[in-house]
């Protein structure tokens, strides 16, 4: 069984837990309005105004206009986040974090060991309450998909447990909204099909989905049956490293699809070093307006953990995979794998100086962040996209995966 | 339009120009060949805007002038597949007929206005290699660009030219190979372009296909942007790499500890030990001691092995690690019969190959900590 296991509006718990006087009132943490900042995370109080992440902070405070905003501290909800992830790791190996609030754990083989999936998602709610003071929300079910749909179900403070024989009765009163990679666009195509719940969207064959999704389509139909087989991959494990965003409306904007594409390898790049992994491949993914997904790989004369050479690569296969006057994209990742396991590397004649410079730079880099935040710092080009285009994203932004392929 | 000539000879032409011809590209009139007849010579015309070939074809007769556009594929396959020994082509209006023995092939024939030009060779003043010398410059550098790097001008050949010497450079910066020509070049008047043109990688290799008689003069006419060689039947055109090529001289090691290798023996024994390795553990040790060189690999999940060649050897013992493959293609260039020196300074520095005949290739090993 796998558990997934969700803090409830993490930022502002914690904000809430540090300073009690904040608990019952509007709380926004995020970028002020006048930096066209947007909501990192919103408490339940402030929720039921209409705010929710992702939303421009100016049109959070338009909806309530006395809620307080906290820029967020990176730096300290990441090591809150490491004492969380410590409780985790006591019931099983195999636990892969999405990002500081999220992560995925197969307690198929440690049932055994701690009982049964459900006794384990209590013991984990109970010891992150008592030992760091905040409140999960967990969903236990036979697969990834299945149990995250469990852990948002019932939100804050939900434990949901998915019957394996009961999956049907599970998902079919949920609306397809529930579905991952379903946003507005495909959400508004549902609803001139007259597809409104899961059980709608079973009834239609697998065929009429490619037919209007395409590849998706076939995504769409496996998970509308519960069908999922992604396997918990902790990092160490992962034979890649890879980011990938939605976005809130399709971007055809060049520019502000190399500023996106940069600022998801400057995440992998960070992901690579943090567990020394040196990838040779470089891959992109691209699904366009009309859901067609491709992908576009390369391989590196060698294998590398460099910032700056991951992202002349993935700039180029960008550049060549996107033909002129495509359509717009909805959404874009970048991966790397084929890891080096060699200890020797080979030397080169020239260039050590500006490997050297890209080491530090990336060195230094990942220093500032790790302790300011991933806004702290950013690279020439990336700013492009804060300034001008960044646009909410329409899931959790940059869902780290970790494929075993 | 109308020519005949030898079949064997028109395939040959055709397959020198085709070697220019974009299979891939989004100006599809590139994928085409400009068939030329101008007071009773015929040059056929190929480019992908990078490198360019005009190409004379011996032995034609043509009675009237003219040009017209040809698919370089499709028409390559008619003169390989057709039998006959003699071929006529005839331009009517808008279709070619391509006639011969039993065959006739027509063909919707192409406007060729459209056509991007291919320089001539009209320099007065330019320098002159031997082809045999040419050939092997190419040949024993050509393998050592790199072509995907973006950090440097390395998708090319470094040609340095003097008066009485032209030396040729390449490198992907994890070896490098570097052939000085002496006596086999001259110059005609006195070329004052471009010394140092980087010469693309394809365009070094049609200049050694067009080399077809080895005492034949190759003539090289360089400029800021682009070169011109005449060679045979043929003038190439040739855009340069942009970029800057690095100071490879500093690079070169002097390399005290010498070892006397037989090129055949050498390679055998390299082609043993790269068996056992694979894309993660590319790294060889390689231990000169005592009158015997030992290569040592492994690779995970295939298994070991050790190979043991006598050397003549008696200076400190070394160990240092090699990509074979580098090695291996160095040694793919030369005869087997050939002497080579290996010079080495230390197990974790370069390390030198040097021929008799001017040829040195710098090769860096791999460290063994990360």
């Amino acid at each position: 069984m796998i558990l997934h296991v969700d803090m409830d509006a993490f930022y502002a718990s914690v904000e809430e837990r540090d300073r009690p006087e904040l608990v019952g009132k509007p709380l926004i943490v995020g970028g002020t309005p006048a930096g066209r900042g947007v909501v990192a995370a919103a408490n339940y109080v402030v929720r039921r105004f209409g705010v929710h992440s992702a939303m421009p902070t100016s049109k959070a405070l338009r909806l309530c206009p006395d809620a307080i905003v906290i820029r967020p501290r990176m730096d300290h909800y990441a090591a809150i986040s490491a004492q969380i992830r410590n409780i985790l790791n006591r019931y099983t190996p195999l636990v892969e974090p999405l990002s500081l609030d999220e992560a995925f754990l197969d307690v198929t083989g440690t049932e055994g060991l701690f009982g049964p999936a459900p006794e384990v998602a209590r013991r984990i709610k109970r010891e992150i309450l008592s030992e760091v003071g905040l409140i999960a929300s967990v969903g236990v079910a036979p697969n990834k998909f299945l149990a995250k749909v469990a852990s948002d179900l019932k939100k804050p403070d939900a434990l949901v447990v998915v019957d394996p024989g009961r999956i049907p009765e599970f998902l079919d009163p949920l609306p397809v909204g529930r579905l991952w990679g379903v946003g507005r666009v495909t959400g508004s195509l549902f609803d001139d099909m007259g597809i409104r719940t899961i059980a709608d969207l079973r009834r239609r064959t697998p065929d009429f989905l490619r037919q209007h999704f395409g590849q998706h389509g076939d995504h769409l139909w496996r998970l509308a049956h519960g069908i999922d087989d992604r396997r918990v991959v902790p990092d160490r494990e992962a034979k890649s490293i890879s980011h990938e965003t939605t976005f809130a409306a399709d971007i055809s904007d060049r520019e502000a699809l190399r500023a996106w594409l940069l600022e998801l390898t400057e995440q992998v790049g960070r992901r690579l070093r943090a567990h020394h992994r040196r990838g040779r491949a470089v891959q992109i993914k691209v699904r366009f307006a009309d859901f067609r997904t491709i992908t576009r790989a390369t391989t590196l004369a060698e294998p590398t953990d460099a910032t700056q050479l991951l992202w002349k690569a993935a700039a180029d296969l960008l550049e060549k995979g996107l033909p002129r006057g495509c359509p717009g994209l909805r959404l874009l990742g970048v991966g790397v794998s084929h890891f080096d396991h060699a200890t020797k590397v080979q030397r080169t004649l020239f260039d050590e100086p500006e490997e050297q410079r890209n080491r530090q730079l990336d060195a230094a880099t990942d220093r500032i962040r790790e302790k300011f935040g991933a806004a702290a710092l950013n690279r020439g080009s990336g700013l492009l996209h804060q300034a001008r285009h960044r646009p909410a994203p329409r899931l959790p932004p940059a869902e780290p995966q970790g494929d075993e392929e | 339009m109308r020519l005949t000539c030898n079949r064997q000879s028109l395939a040959s032409a055709f397959g020198t120009v085709s070697g220019v011809v974009p299979s891939r590209t989004p100006k599809e009139i590139l994928k085409n060949i400009k068939v030329q007849a101008q007071s009773g010579k015929v040059t056929l015309i190929g480019t992908d805007q990078e490198v360019g070939i005009r190409y004379d074809v011996p032995g034609v007769e043509s009675a009237t002038d003219g040009e017209i556009l040809v698919p370089s594929a499709r028409i390559k396959t008619i003169l390989t597949e057709i039998g006959g020994e003699t071929v006529e082509i005839n331009v009517k209006g808008t279709t070619v007929h391509i006639e011969s023995g039993f065959s006739h092939f027509q063909l919707s024939a192409i406007d060729p206005t459209e056509f991007p030009p291919v320089a001539d060779f009209t320099a007065d003043a330019f320098h002159v290699i031997q082809g045999l010398a040419l050939r092997a410059a190419i040949r024993r550098t050509i393998f050592a660009t790199d072509v995907e790097s973006t950090r440097y001008a390395l998708g090319g050949v470094l040609l340095e030219l003097a008066a009485d010497r032209i030396a040729f450079v390449a490198t992907d910066s994890r070896r490098l190979a570097l052939v000085e020509v002496l006596n086999q070049c001259r110059v005609e008047g006195k070329p004052n372009g471009n010394t140092t043109p980087v010469i693309p990688a394809k365009a070094m290799a049609i200049i050694e296909r067009s080399i077809v008689d080895d005492e034949a003069e190759v003539h090289l006419s360089s400029h800021t942007n682009h070169v011109l060689v005449r060679s045979g039947n043929a003038t190439i055109y040739s855009r340069l790499v942009e970029g800057r090529f690095p100071r490879y001289r500093d690079v070169v090691p002097k390399g005290e500890i010498t070892v006397d290798l037989v090129v055949g023996p050498f390679h055998a024994a390299v082609r043993q030990a790269l068996i056992v390795t694979d894309e993660e553990s590319r790294g060889v040790d390689l231990t000169f001691r005592d009158g015997k060189l030992t290569f040592a690999s492994e690779a995970a999940d295939v298994g070991t092995s050790k190979i043991d060649m006598p050397i003549s050897y008696d200076a400190e013992p070394i160990t240092t690690t090699f990509d074979l493959r580098f090695i291996a293609e160095f040694l793919r260039v030369l005869e087997p019969e050939k002497s080579i020196r290996l010079h080495l300074i230390d197990g974790d520095r370069a390390a030198k190959f040097t021929t008799e005949d001017g040829y040195v290739y710098v090769i860096m090993p791999l460290s063994r900590t990360k």
